[in-house]
């Protein structure tokens, strides 16, 4: 193999996926998936339960007094900070997991490109090869730049704004709250759209598809990628053509190696960003409205943080795959 | 049950003492207020601590750090005593003592809960571009 599986991917797997058939890289990711699960639900549903806790401190508190004049106003102040304290370590140390994971898939990807592109010109069209390589490229290191200048600092920006609105109450915030989480959502979005024109007009993305597949895969792309959802389900007929390239072609060990990478992750990042909204959902019961609306807020960051990885994955794996479905003539 | 009880009609009891004397010594009303108050919450302690001991193994179990806890229970005392106190001072007439306090315990608990901002900040503080 012309390209290297990171060593994140083999651990995953439980054993170097190059040998692998689809099945068998299917049934590993699956053996990976299960053997992780516990842990990762247990470290999934901690910051929740924390928060939750945090919560009802100050629940108890407001029952036991009247928050409403005087002095007693700090404490759901103090609960505010105490629930963006309890959950902000944990959403920084996901923001770190998210990117490595960009990183490694960043470093396969170019290698698994470079190669497949050197392929693509020994089966006698190095014109296109060149071509979707750097394009590829152009638009994996834009949305790098973008995540790192735009997302990111907009997801802190995001959290300072609702631990303020929240800490302030009234709701005076919220709205700057939103126009943040739009505009990661529409920086992204952009993005995706771009790559996504660019996938039809050089003709990767023709028709044929089944429409019954793509309608249900818009589905699920759509409920399961918070914030940039939308725009990912816009693309899912993209995916959908691209994974048949790869099913067709000789990417099989692209495909299992990738979805070792980036399944981890979104595990970790989607099922944190579950239980705060399950968290959210319940926390009415034990506190008052504006720690809820905290609450639920943040799992608001944590799907964005879903997306940043979501885009960073489609873009890889289409790029990837485009190239393979070249170098298979 | 018991303790709620007996801090009821102490209360009561005590209201209709300090009514009775207020006219004729409202210096002495206001004293003998504070010191059942005092008494009530005193007896109050036993029940207090289970309840943060049931909180504090709730926290445990919940992950939360002992350091938020103890900080979110001195922001709670620091509150409720200036609450009580300010309280007190409306109770006797002076509202401005009252005020006072409400600004002084206010500023208290702002202080009490800095380590939860320093926490929320060393989390901002993590927006360093790489």
């Amino acid at each position: 193999m012309a390209f290297d599986i990171p060593s994140e991917a083999a651990d995953f797997l439980g054993g170097d996926p190059e040998n692998m058939t689809l099945d068998e890289g299917i049934g590993a990711l699956a053996d990976g998936i299960a053997s992780r699960s516990g842990g990762i639900l247990r470290a999934a549903a901690l910051p929740a339960v924390t928060v939750l806790a945090a919560a009802l401190f100050c629940g108890v508190a407001e029952t036991a007094f009247s928050v409403k004049d005087s002095v007693m106003k700090v404490i759901p102040l103090a609960g505010a900070l105490a629930i963006v304290a309890a959950a902000g370590s944990d959403l920084a140390a996901l923001l770190n997991m998210g990117r490595s994971a960009v990183d490694t898939l960043s470093d396969f990807s170019k290698g698994l490109l470079a190669s497949l592109a050197a392929a693509g010109g020994l089966l006698g069209s190095p014109g296109g090869a060149a071509a979707r390589y750097t394009a590829a490229m152009l638009f994996s290191g834009a949305l790098a730049t973008v995540i790192e200048r735009v997302a990111v600092p907009a997801l802190y920006a995001y959290v300072a704004v609702i631990t303020a609105d929240a800490a302030v109450g009234g709701g005076s915030l919220a709205a700057l709250a939103k126009l943040i989480k739009s505009t990661v959502t529409a920086a992204l979005g952009m993005l995706l759209a771009a790559f996504t024109l660019y996938l039809a007009l050089s003709g990767i993305a023709a028709g044929g598809t089944d429409a019954l597949a793509i309608k249900a895969a818009k589905t699920v792309i759509s409920n399961a990628v918070p914030v940039v959802g939308g725009v990912l389900s816009d693309a899912s007929e993209t995916v959908i053509v691209s994974t048949r390239a790869v099913r067709s072609a000789a990417g099989i060990t692209g495909l299992v190696t990738f979805a070792a990478l980036v399944l981890p992750p979104f595990l970790h990042i989607g099922l944190r960003y579950l239980f705060l909204k399950l968290a959210a959902a319940v926390s009415p019961l034990v506190c008052e409205g504006r720690l809820s609306a905290l609450i639920e807020n943040l799992s608001g960051a944590f799907g964005m943080l879903l997306g940043m990885l979501g885009a960073c994955s489609l873009i890889t794996l289409v790029s990837t795959v485009s190239m393979i479905s070249l170098s298979a003539g | 049950m018991d303790t709620a009880l007996k801090a009821a009609v102490t209360g009561l009891v005590a209201v209709a003492a300090v009514l009775a004397v207020k006219r004729d010594n409202p210096a002495g009303a206001f004293v003998l207020a504070l010191a059942v108050g005092a008494v009530i919450l005193t007896a109050a302690a036993g029940i207090f601590s289970p309840a943060a001991e049931f909180l504090s193994e709730l926290a445990e179990a919940a992950g939360l750090s002992p350091e938020i806890l103890g900080t979110l229970l001195r922001v709670l005392t620091v509150a409720s005593a200036a609450h009580i106190a300010s309280e007190s001072c409306r109770d006797a007439g002076e509202r401005g003592v009252g005020a006072a306090i409400d600004l002084a315990g206010g500023a208290a608990a702002l202080v009490v809960s800095l380590p939860l901002l320093s926490a929320v900040f060393s989390f901002l503080r993590g927006f360093a571009p790489r």
